[in-house]
């Protein structure tokens, strides 16, 4: 799941990365084209377009006489002159179609320049044909003399007359008509050929002067009026109008492409980012519903941890209770075992007691018999001579000889219920905590073959192949009874046919060693690993509780020695006991002690 | 409405109140003349004027500190120097005479031939110019940048400190405070009649029906066109000796019609600014109009005309407004 989850988060990323890239490129790309800038472009062009429509309008009033003084003229020239500047500085920077406007504006810097150059010459011409043309009726007056009144040359003034009218008449012609007549009629003015007074042939010098430049400057304006007109400086605004425009255009179109892409771009963001909500939301749900989990088991834990302590505890008290149990009952059949064993031995017993007791008892009847005799006879000697009894004849001889045989055999049987009894006491007696003795394992073998000797030979012919062995730390009378329990399962191993049962001992690197081999019947593979389990036996009921090799291991592992076992069924087993000469440590053996004591309680027959 | 709001409300109301009256004294402003009287302000900032101001009087904007802007243009006398021409910082004389600096804001163009369109180009001409100042800018821009108090003052008044248009700035828009708008005849055109005499009303009459008014107009009586010296006749022939500055603005625009045409020079503070014309070839204000009738109107007048029209343009002196 989470391996899942930063797969896709780091998809989602990705995507994020470059939708937000996109995005950010179309947004740098619209802020290029700013539309405020061709706005304002505009404004501008239209604003100098109007100051240049005065301009011109201004220059017409000069002209016509209708405005009083040129700064009404000059008062367009600034933004007109700023122009360049001003939109140069508007232009987009970076804009691709920089060296056209550049182009344009430069047409249009050199239209302006040569019509403020015409502009400047129209205002300096028209001052002055505004100033002779006012002055020249007064100079005509004065240089007809009429101011003076009294001596008015007729001619004369009938020729500044004519001239005044028609240099009046020529200012208002449409085109230079007839300059020619009018400058020849000034020439001859200004030569008069009458008699003149030299003030009044100046005064007649300064008409003529000021009529020429009449002419002179009402050609010159006219001129410049038409050049004026003629400067495309309007139209070199259009251009650039016009190309700012097309670049608008251009720009516009180009950002509508990019609104499309943005819009694209921001649907596909929204899409990414609500599929990124969407596995946010889910994530925070796995997530919370892990956390609600973990809060109730965490509240839970506890109450769990008592619960379980409590059981376990319950547990422990049930499996005190059993294991008590247990160990009564173990006590109980270790000692019904006991008794059972009690029972068996006793009947052994009686038979080992009752073979010499039978003899003993018959031989006791002779002697008995024997005694009579000899009291009887005893009796005729007292009587006097009296002579024995035919009919009871006493072969004293025979008394003689048979008497002390008897008792012979008697004190052999008396001896041997004696050694039967001192091994039983032997066997029987419970000393746990005694501690190690140093034993020699011929004689525990010698004391448990003694004991079961008769038991054996009925089975199976006994071979003893020992070797010398050092006296051991052990606990002799614990050991005679795993060689008995040994020697007993040999015994019962074997089949109808009579066996043998070898006896082999050894001694290596500081370990004695003991085997019991026989050819019976063998144990089983399946059986072979429960052998030394308590109760484990294949005997019949009653015959036997099935402790007898477990607690020959528990003998030999408080021994600390090892008993292994080889078999295989039908081919009899072999049962190898292996000892230390010396026990480890004295602590130990207190310890090991106890744990052996309900073993060497009994003894099995 | 705020409360500021409403106390400048209230002043303009009281101010109303009490201007209103005001106008029973003087007539009303007289209107359609060619002469307008002059703005009461340009709206330059003080502070930048203030330092303008102390460049203009700093010599180390000549080559070997020795002059300053102030040594040919002495604002407490007229805006010039009283010489016929200048000398600069190696004592050379300059080409033409010094127009004044009083209203040469209102220029349309600068110098006799109109060759700067604005003070600065002005300004960065005449400090560069061989004769007059003499230095390079860099070097002077070097020199104002070691002064850590102009260095301070620009740095506060230019987003980039100390630089050879920002000092041209700083001193034009000093000289755009130096306009004149309290002289006699524009307290006049504002409708004060008796701001001056009855000859000079009688002179500015005569200066508009000779013909002067044809191109000494406008607000500042001139500085708005250019004009041929010598319309009617020719002046330089009979004035002699030949200089080439006598070109004008064919100088400019190499345009053969261009020869001897000038910027046609402001009338204003005209009394104090003798000696007069490029050449300096008037001496005093009865020279030059008699020049000016002569070559430019091609007229004779009487002497009481001109007497006249020279009271008139007395009128047309006063100090300027902002701080000389």
């Amino acid at each position: 799941m989470s391996a899942w989850l930063s797969r896709h988060a780091r998809a989602l990323l990705a995507a994020l990365a470059v939708l937000l890239a996109g995005a950010l490129y179309l947004l740098d790309q619209a802020a290029d084209f700013d539309g405020r800038r061709y706005q304002a472009s505009v404004a501008l062009l239209q604003q100098a377009r109007q100051q240049g429509a005065q301009w011109e309008v201004e220059v017409l009033k000069a002209r016509l006489g209708l405005s009083a003084n040129y700064d009404a003229v000059v008062d367009p020239l600034a933004l007109l002159t700023a122009l360049p500047q001003r939109l140069t500085a508007l232009a987009a920077p970076g804009q691709a179609d920089v060296a056209a406007l550049g182009a344009a504006l430069a047409d249009y810097q050199r239209a302006l320049q040569d019509k403020s150059a015409l502009v400047e010459a129209f205002k300096s011409h028209n001052a002055v044909l505004r100033n002779s043309l006012a002055f020249l009726p007064a100079a005509a007056e004065e240089a007809g003399g009429g101011s003076r009144g009294a001596r008015v040359n007729g001619p004369l003034a009938l020729a500044i007359g004519q001239s005044l009218l028609d240099t009046l008449h020529a200012l208002n012609a449409s085109g230079p008509a007839d300059a020619g007549g009018l400058q020849s009629q000034l020439d001859s003015l200004q030569d008069w050929d009458g008699p003149l007074a030299p003030e009044q042939r100046a005064r007649l010098a300064v008409f003529v002067s000021h009529a020429r430049t009449v002419l002179r400057e009402r050609a010159a304006v006219n001129a410049l009026l038409q050049q004026i007109a003629a400067v495309p400086l309007a139209h070199s605004m259009d251009a650039i109008q016009g190309l700012l425009q097309a670049q608008e255009q251009r720009a516009a179109a180009a950002s509508e492409d990019e609104a499309r892409w943005l819009a694209v771009l921001a649907a596909t963001l929204a899409l990414v980012l609500g599929y990124g909500a969407v596995q946010l939301v889910r994530s925070y749900a796995v997530i919370g519903r892990v956390n609600h989990q973990l809060k109730h088991a965490n509240e839970h834990l506890e109450q769990r941890v008592q619960q379980r302590t409590g059981e376990l505890t319950a547990a422990n008290a049930r499996l005190r209770e059993e294991i008590a149990e247990r160990k009564l009952l173990q006590c109980r059949l270790v000692q019904s075992e006991k008794l059972a064993s009690v029972g068996q031995l006793a009947a052994g017993m009686a038979h080992e007691i009752n073979n010499p007791l039978a003899y003993l008892t018959s031989n006791f009847s002779i002697l008995e018999h024997y005694v009579g005799q000899l009291f009887g006879l005893l009796d005729q000697e007292g009587a006097g001579g009296r002579r024995p009894d035919p009919a009871a004849p006493v072969d004293l001889a025979f008394l003689r000889e048979d008497i002390p045989s008897l008792l012979r055999e008697s004190r052999g049987g008396m001896e041997r219920v004696a050694r039967v009894v001192q091994n039983l006491k032997d066997f029987s007696r419970t000393d746990s905590a005694h501690p190690w003795e140093q034993a020699d394992l011929h004689e525990c073998l010698a004391a448990t073959l003694s004991l079961l000797g008769r038991q054996l030979d009925g089975v199976a012919d006994l071979v003893c192949d020992y070797s010398p062995l050092p006296a051991i730390e052990c606990q002799p009378r614990q050991l005679n009874q795993v060689i008995m329990n040994l020697l007993l399962n040999a015994a019962q191993a074997m089949g109808p046919q009579r066996g043998r049962i070898t006896l082999r001992t050894g001694a290596a690197a500081g370990q004695v060693w003991l085997e019991v081999v026989d050819d019976g019947c063998g144990i089983g593979a399946e059986v072979l690993p429960r052998i030394f389990d308590p109760f484990f036996t294949t005997r019949a009921i009653g015959h036997g509780a099935g402790l007898g090799l477990s607690l020959s291991y528990g003998v030999v592992q408080a021994h600390h020695g090892r008993i292994d076992v080889q078999s295989a069924p039908g081919q009899g087993s072999t049962f190898r006991v292996l000892l230390p000469v010396r026990q480890p440590a004295p602590a130990i053996t207190a310890g090991i002690a106890p744990a052996a004591h309900p073993v060497d309680t009994f003894v099995q027959i | 409405m705020s409360a500021p709001r409403r106390w400048r409300a209230l002043a303009w109301l009281a101010g109303a109140v009490l201007w209103l009256p005001m106008p029973a004294q003087a007539g009303a402003p007289l209107l359609n003349e060619p002469i307008a009287p002059v703005p009461q302000s340009l709206h330059q900032d003080p502070a930048r004027a203030a330092l303008g101001r102390q460049l203009f009087r700093d010599p180390r904007l000549s080559a070997n500190h020795s002059v300053s802007c102030f040594s040919c243009h002495d604002t407490r006398q007229g805006g010039v120097d009283q010489r016929a021409r200048s000398r600069g910082f190696g004592g050379q004389l300059t080409a033409v005479n010094t127009p004044t600096v009083l209203n040469a804001a209102l220029n349309f163009r600068q110098f006799w031939n109109g060759r700067a369109a604005t003070l600065e180009a002005q300004i960065e001409q005449v400090v560069a110019n061989p004769v007059e100042m003499g230095a390079s800018w860099p070097e002077v821009v070097r020199r104002i940048q070691a002064d850590p108090g102009y260095r301070r003052a620009f740095a506060a008044l230019y987003r980039d400190g100390v630089s050879q248009a920002n000092i041209a700035n700083a001193i034009a828009t000093y000289e755009r405070t130096l306009i004149t708008p309290n002289a006699p005849f524009d307290r006049y055109l504002r409708g004060d009649e008796q701001a001056i005499s009855p000859a000079a009303r009688a002179g500015y009459l005569k200066f508009k029906q000779y013909g002067c008014a044809a191109c000494h107009q406008g607000v500042n009586v001139g500085g708005n066109m250019y004009q041929k010296l010598g319309v009617m006749n020719d002046y330089f022939a009979a004035r002699g000796h030949g200089s080439e500055a006598d070109l004008g603005r064919f100088l400019v625009t190499g345009d053969p019609l261009d020869r001897y045409v000038f910027k046609v020079p402001s009338l204003r503070n005209v009394a104090q600014s003798a000696p007069y014309f490029h050449d300096a070839s008037a001496a005093t204000l009865e020279q030059a109009v008699d020049v000016m009738f002569r070559f430019q109107l091609g007229r004779i007048a009487p002497q009481q005309d001109k007497d006249a029209i020279i009271a008139f343009l007395k009128t047309l002196s006063a100090p300027p407004e902002g701080l000389p």
